[in-house]
């Protein structure tokens, strides 16, 4: 256990952690940094955007009567919704989408299509979605001369909560159901109501007008079908209303309506309002007006008049035929590329569920890395104030060390001669000239003393003087008695060595050599230098009195060569075996 | 004897001293500075004015105080001076006694001596400065142990290995010439080999060639 935790201080053990914990750091912030994947789908909020903007450019292109790309954008809206969360949009786009189907005249489609709005008209709590949709349905029916299903969708349209305008519209268009059942009687008394009412309807004064001459144009055609001549007010009235907005949609109607009122009575008068209401159908491009105001033009005209009106009658009708199977070809299309639209769009959620597989798993990651993160740089700092507290440590601890040692080298080596002559030169007579040469003698000792313990604390040098500096330390301890003997010192590139390491083996083998004169009196020491695999060994070996036990290792003072060689992550091997002499060696890397 | 002498010593006791020894020895003029920086500027001005000087007695280590130097140490005063008066004569009179340095003061700076503060230093100097005088080169004082070709510490060779190794081995001396022969190492002639065996015998310390393999193997060099 105590070698374990032993194992946990060693310093070049630490170090290698401190160095992983950061690679770990720098790994892990590299892996957050890498940019996350974005994705259209990630953002609802810019999915709505789109929808929104896809819904006003078809608006844009209903009202300009451009169905086509209407249809194209409202079923583009359509597929970008999410119907759990845009589903007013969805009901919206829908509608817009079966109200142009109804307008190229596919019934049947739209009402089709309408039945997808139905699930989401009670989640709606805006009332003017449903009124849309029944609305709609009620058109659809009527158009296709089902007069029962639009009253009911009509009456269904009556009862919701809307606003008086919407509400006098859904009842014009219940009076104009009666009068195609021929329940005249009963419209009659809807439409004198709604006369009675003020046309005061909703803000928009346009739009009350419109509608005011809707009325009167109903009750008119109320009228003229039961033959009466208050029919004539009416649309009179009407037309000098629509006159007045300019309203040349409703104008057709006014036309087509004086044009049938006249049609007995003044054969020329209802020719000249077919004629008008013709060109003005012309004008809007609307087939079905045409066809309609060329039928009152023939039947007001004779002669030539009639056999033209008539040819333009068959091939307005012939074209119409043709537009109509186009424009059921082109929704096709638009429908088909929806569809393929629609294919994609599954494969963008399916990428989308992926995505957001794969953000889940990003998020996890990154809750994994700043886990990671702030582990690391917790234990990093811990650990590098550790080491450096430990390393300061050894350094005070080295320099106390070293402070304690040349304390005791001056009191042992120089106190006691310094005294010795300090004596001499009390007791002594100096004038006498023997003394005097005694004084000078012991005077010039303690110099060569003092030099000395300075030398071996000066700094050492480091650079290309560095192998003659050692050579010159070991020279120092070679006397007539001890023959030092090197081998392989020559051989290692000095300058390719660290600093700090050719500082220690400076001064390990100073303080060995120290060791060997101080306590092994021995006459022959080898120094042996060998470079392997990065390793510098040196064995040092004397035939002094060598070392029998660990103890005495601790004692002589070479404790200081095992914590100077740990210093520099080195390790060191006395051999205690030979009973003659001194051997040691050491291994450090380069 | 020398005409114009500049002395650069921080310590006045001892400049004191070595001017005291240049008038004994009838130097007419003696200059004395106590930075390296004056001491060039002696120099430069000297050059400029056509009267060089032809001796500097210098110290090696300035005590660094409150002005600014350039030249902090001796060395750096005579490499700054061999760019502007080469031929100046230097004498280095300083308490250093590492041979290394004192060796790059002579191999790597070109003094002409080199004298240790010491006992005895005086009369060293006064020596030292007649040698230059007479041109000698590479004057040491002598109480320096200190020569230019150190042998005081023994180097084994590989080649000294290569014999041990073939002793250890049971070889003759014979054997081990035609051995180095024939592995071409020299020189292996037998009166050269066995005159290096003899050597490491003394280097050993061995009384015979057993003793010396003996001790080879005690030592891990065999």
């Amino acid at each position: 256990m105590k070698k374990m935790y032993a194992f946990f201080q060693n310093k070049a053990f630490l170090k290698y952690v401190l160095i992983l914990l950061l690679l770990l750091l720098s790994g892990t912030l590299l892996c957050l940094s890498r940019p996350i994947k974005k994705d259209a789908f990630t953002s609802r909020k810019n999915n709505k955007t789109e929808i929104r903007k896809n819904l006003t450019k078809g608006d844009f292109f209903y009202d300009s009567y451009q169905l086509d790309s209407a249809y194209y954008y409202f079923n583009k809206a359509q597929h970008l919704c999410d119907r759990k969360i845009n589903y007013i949009d969805y009901v919206y786009a829908i509608t817009s989408i079966a109200s142009l189907e109804s307008l190229q005249g596919d019934f049947a489609g739209s009402e089709w299509t309408l039945t997808k709005t139905l699930p989401y008209l009670k989640i709606i709590k805006k009332p003017r979605f449903a009124a849309n949709v029944y609305e709609l349905y009620a058109d659809n029916y009527y158009y296709t001369y089902d007069y029962i299903n639009a009253l009911f969708y009509q009456r269904k349209a009556l009862h919701l909560k809307t606003s008086t305008y919407r509400k006098v519209g859904v009842l014009n268009s219940i009076s104009l159901n009666y009068i195609k059942q021929k329940k005249y009687k009963l419209a009659q008394s809807i439409l004198l109501l709604l006369v009675k009412i003020k046309p005061k309807y909703t803000k928009n004064d346009l739009f009350n007008k419109v509608q005011y001459s809707r009325i009167l144009d109903n009750l008119g055609i109320c009228y003229f079908e039961q033959g009466k001549a208050e029919a004539l007010f009416y649309f009179q009235e009407s037309f000098i209303i629509n006159l007045k907005n300019n309203d040349s949609n409703a104008l057709i109607y006014s036309y087509k309506h004086l044009s049938e009122y006249y049609q007995k009575l003044n054969p020329a008068l209802a020719k000249s309002y077919a004629l008008k209401a013709y060109e003005l159908a012309t004008e809007l491009k609307s087939t079905k007006n045409r066809i309609q105001s060329l039928d009152l033009l023939i039947k007001s005209s004779e002669g030539n008049d009639l056999k033209k009106y008539s040819l333009q009658f068959i091939a307005i009708v012939d074209s119409a035929n043709e537009d109509k199977l186009k424009s059921k070809n082109q929704f096709a299309r638009i429908k088909y590329d929806a569809k393929q639209d629609k294919f994609e769009n599954l494969q963008l959620k399916s990428q989308k569920a992926e995505n957001d597989l794969q953000l889940e798993r990003q998020k996890k990651r990154k809750i994994v890395s700043y886990i990671i993160i702030v582990c690391s740089a917790g234990l990093s700092l811990l650990l590098y104030f550790y080491l450096s507290l430990k390393s300061r440590k050894e350094r005070n601890n080295e320099i106390i060390q070293s402070e304690i040692r040349i304390s005791k080298k001056l009191h042992d080596e120089l106190a006691n001669d310094l005294y010795q002559t300090l004596d001499f030169a009390e007791r002594k007579d100096l004038e006498h000239h023997e003394n005097k040469e005694q004084f000078i003698n012991n005077l010039d000792v303690l110099y060569s003393k003092t030099r000395k313990i300075s030398r071996e604390n000066s700094s050492i040098n480091t650079d290309h003087f560095y192998e003659s500096a050692l050579r010159e330390m070991i020279s120092e301890f070679k006397s007539p008695d001890v023959n030092i003997l090197l081998n392989g010192m020559d051989k290692i590139s000095w300058n390719q060595i660290d600093k700090n390491k050719k500082i220690t083996l400076y001064r390990i083998l100073q303080e060995l050599f120290l060791n060997m004169k101080k306590h092994s009196k021995a006459s022959l020491v080898s120094i042996i230098f060998r470079v392997s695999e990065n390793n510098l060994t040196v064995i040092y070996t004397d035939n002094g009195a060598g070392i029998s036990s660990e103890r005495l290792i601790l004692k002589s003072g070479l404790q200081n060569v095992e914590s100077r060689i740990k210093t520099i992550n080195g390790t060191i091997t006395f051999d205690n075996n030979s009973k003659k002499g001194f051997k040691l060696s050491f291994t450090f890397p380069l | 004897m020398f005409k114009k002498v500049l002395v650069a010593e921080d310590l006045d006791s001892i400049s004191i001293a070595v001017i005291q020894v240049l008038e004994e020895m009838k130097v007419p003029v003696i200059h004395h500075v106590k930075y390296c920086d004056d001491g060039l500027l002696k120099i430069k001005k000297a050059l400029n004015d056509k009267e060089e000087y032809d001796l500097l007695i210098t110290d090696l280590s300035f005590k660094a105080d409150h002005r600014t130097v350039n030249l902090t140490s001796g060395e750096d005063l005579i490499e700054a001076i061999n760019e502007v008066q080469p031929k100046l004569k230097k004498i280095v009179f300083s308490i250093e006694d590492k041979s290394y340095r004192i060796k790059s003061l002579f191999y790597d700076l070109g003094v002409q001596a080199y004298v240790s503060k010491g006992r005895n230093s005086i009369n060293e100097l006064r020596k030292a400065i007649e040698g230059t005088y007479k041109n000698d080169e590479k004057i040491v004082s002598s109480d320096l142990s200190f020569s230019f070709n150190d042998k005081s510490l023994i180097e084994i060779e590989s080649y000294d290995i290569s014999i041990l190794k073939l002793l250890a081995q049971g070889y003759i001396l014979e054997n081990i010439s035609s051995e180095f022969k024939a592995s071409s190492i020299t020189p292996n002639g037998t009166s050269s080999i066995e005159k290096r065996i003899n050597k490491l015998k003394i280097y050993f310390k061995a009384s015979n060639n057993v003793h010396l393999i003996a001790i080879a193997k005690d030592f891990g060099l065999v």
